[in-house]
């Protein structure tokens, strides 16, 4: 088990963000996270890497815990958290280099993953003059991906990463979520995108009522009706009949 | 770990190392020094005329100096927060106007590093003689005057005011002349005249600097943001920032010397000031801030990926290291050129960096630094509040050893104390980065 969340519950003001959520994720697989905004699916990222203490629970990480001091599980791990800290005044390959020294990693090596990272998710790539503080949306959450990925991490996390991402860039990420599982790696991704989530995952778990609910990507293709519809029926979602708008 | 601390040096030094980024570093540090010498050499020069002719003493100069910068002072932290709090806070950082309040008392207060040096003069002064509130009055003023001075070169910097630099060497041109002019013609009516002008002067580039800041803060609210973010490290700001910390300590040196060489013995009585204007901690107060106060970002990117902060222990270390490099350069010419040497002086300047050094990196993992984000607007609070704790632990420090002796004349020999506790302290109680983090770690937790 790479991954194994056990009874986690948050409390935010007296109120249940999560309550007693269990997740199980194994090598190769990709989970994707779906709720409704403020559902805790960031809450429990932010758990899972150790920003944000539960209230109960345990998170291990291939048996260790995540924020045992003495441990080395961070660097198994690659993250692209809600908040996307990137360092504005970094050029792309300075940052990649800067973070792939994090982990220890010989020089030769942070520059020929930079080379391949920028290349594959770029169409022009960005001079190395170019800092990240003059970047787009977009661009700047393609540079978080990269931090995230730079060192080869057995457990990806990614929080929204379609976020601000044109469809070139966007269908570049999917093929290349799909490569990286099947080379045996897991992969938890939390978006509101479906398009895109349908295509990458293996299970899918919703968050809803503070609970969360699993299932396998089999589950969806059974049914005759879209991904998103019986994702939007799941989560309880009813349309609302639009009055007049004056 | 090493290799982060170097690349991140290395990169800092090679965006400098750029000819249009060097000529106008160069063209900067040369406004701000041309700025910083006219101010300290006219100032010097102003009260070397007054005390030599017998016009006004020594504290009575500082008085005047000083006056105005306190109203200044009032002006630039007090008067806009009170007119227009909302303007400043409530858009987009959902404070309570009480909790914006205790922010905002807290760290007028805090940040004010030159606080110490009015405590320890005052209160050695206290020690040593008899002390009445007259001999207090000028050392707070002159404290009031650096700490707006510092700040007002904060905001120039900060905010990229068209012009500023231009604007605050006509000022304190200005401010040099009026003291050859209160020097030379010895009249208090000339003396009023150009002090109101003075006032005038720099009491509208501050108009105009907080007119500009208001303005920003309502129509782009990512900037304060964005502004910290970029902060983070040793970027342009910084290097600004160095040399206008030089040359803050270039103008203490100048207006000292100048005293020193021009009137002996007017300054015998105030050695103490001497001292703490050399104290390292004048510099790294106004950098080591700018360094460790507001890099949220630089702190998560080490968070998400490992469980101690040493690598950024050691990228502190090298840019503290290269401070003192500088600093001592600065204050060796000045003992060079004057007759202070003495092993009291050389104790007291390695005590106070020491003490300093210790205890700033631990604070900054101490303080808020996450919750910034939520209802911090003057993003320099937090990193210059660890550096105000840090300076007045020093300040503190040396002064309860001093006290509880009650002489100076043992103040090397305690000196000599202090730095081989702090170093038998350092070898045999090793700082354990894990457990610093872990707390830190928790604590950030909390404030979610």
């Amino acid at each position: 088990m790479l991954l194994d969340i056990e009874c986690i519950t948050k409390k935010k003001k007296k109120k249940e963000v999560l309550k007693k959520v269990n997740l199980k994720i194994e090598a190769g697989e990709c989970h994707c996270l779906i709720g409704k905004n403020g559902s805790g699916k960031s809450t429990l990222i932010n758990m899972i890497i150790d920003v944000v203490e539960p209230d109960e629970g345990i998170i291990k990480f291939s048996g260790d815990f995540l924020n045992d001091p003495a441990s080395a599980v961070k660097s198994k791990i690659g993250v692209l958290p809600e908040f996307n800290p990137v360092i504005d005044e970094f050029s792309i390959q300075d940052y990649l280099e800067y973070v792939g020294l994090i982990y220890k990693m010989d020089k030769e090596l942070i520059r020929k993953r930079s080379e391949f990272l920028i290349q594959f998710f770029f169409e022009e790539p960005p001079s190395s003059k170019k800092i990240i503080g003059s970047f787009s949306t977009g661009m700047k959450m393609k540079t978080g991906i990269w931090a995230a990925l730079v060192h080869k991490p057995e457990l990806l996390i990614l929080d929204e990463p379609f976020d601000g991402m044109d469809i070139f860039s966007a269908n570049n990420m999917v093929s290349f979520l799909n490569d990286y599982k099947e080379k045996g790696n897991a992969i938890l991704v939390s978006s509101h995108d479906m398009l895109y989530m349908e295509k990458v995952a293996t299970h899918v778990s919703i968050i809803k009522d503070a609970e969360i609910l699993s299932f396998p990507m089999s589950y969806f293709h059974a049914n005759n009706s879209s991904f998103e519809k019986q994702i939007s029926e799941l989560l309880g979602y009813n349309p609302k009949e639009l009055p007049e708008f004056e | 770990m090493s290799g982060v601390a170097s690349f991140i040096i290395k990169r800092r030094i090679s965006s400098v190392w750029e000819w249009p980024r060097i000529a106008m570093f160069l063209l900067r540090s040369a406004i701000a020094l041309f700025a910083g010498l006219s101010y300290g050499i006219g100032a010097g020069f102003g009260v070397d005329f007054m005390v030599v002719q017998g016009a006004f003493s020594v504290s009575q100069c500082i008085l005047i100096y000083s006056l105005f910068l306190m109203i200044l002072c009032l002006y630039v932290d007090i008067a806009p927060f009170f007119k227009q709090p909302e303007s400043f806070f409530k858009p987009y950082h959902p404070a309570s106007f009480k909790e914006m309040s205790k922010l905002f008392l807290y760290f007028s207060f805090a940040r004010s590093f030159w606080f110490f040096i009015l405590l320890m003069y005052g209160l050695t002064t206290a020690i040593s003689k008899e002390l009445s509130f007259l001999d207090m009055l000028p050392s707070f003023l002159f404290v009031t005057l650096m700490y707006l001075q510092n700040r007002l070169f904060r905001l120039i910097t900060f905010f990229k005011i068209p012009h500023a630099k231009f604007f605050l060497v006509i000022a304190l041109l200005v401010m040099t002349g009026a003291f050859f002019v209160i020097g030379e013609f010895d009249n208090r009516l000339f003396s009023v005249a150009f002090l109101v002008m003075m006032l005038g002067v720099v009491l509208s580039l501050n108009l105009y600097i907080n007119y500009r800041k208001i303005e920003k803060t309502l129509s782009s609210t990512g900037f304060y943001r964005r502004g910290a973010m970029n902060r983070i490290l040793a970027n342009k700001n910084m290097k600004v920032l160095l040399a206008v910390c030089l040359v803050i300590k270039v103008f203490l040196v100048s207006m000292l010397l100048i005293n020193s060489l021009a009137a002996p013995g007017n300054w015998d009585d105030m050695m103490w000031f001497v001292w703490f204007c050399i104290s390292p901690i004048v510099i790294f107060s106004n950098v080591g801030y700018n360094f460790f106060g507001i890099n949220r970002t630089l702190f998560l990117t080490h968070i998400l990926r490992e469980n101690h902060f040493k690598s950024l222990f050691i990228i502190f270390t090298k840019v503290i290291s290269v401070l003192l490099l500088i600093d001592i350069l600065i204050v060796s010419i000045l003992v060079l050129l004057s007759d202070w040497f003495s092993w009291e002086l050389l104790s007291f300047y390695l005590v106070s960096f020491t003490l300093f050094f210790s205890t700033a990196f631990i604070l900054s993992l101490y303080t808020p630094i996450i919750k910034e984000k939520y209802y911090s607007l003057d993003f320099e609070k937090y990193g210059s509040l660890v550096v105000s704790i840090s300076a007045t632990i020093t300040a503190f420090v040396i002064l309860i050893v001093t006290i509880v002796v009650g002489h100076t004349d043992y103040f090397l020999f305690l000196n000599g104390v202090l730095l081989a506790g702090s170093f038998v302290l350092l070898r045999f109680y090793p700082i354990n980065f894990s457990e610093v983090t872990y707390d830190f770690l928790q604590k950030m937790k909390k404030m979610k």
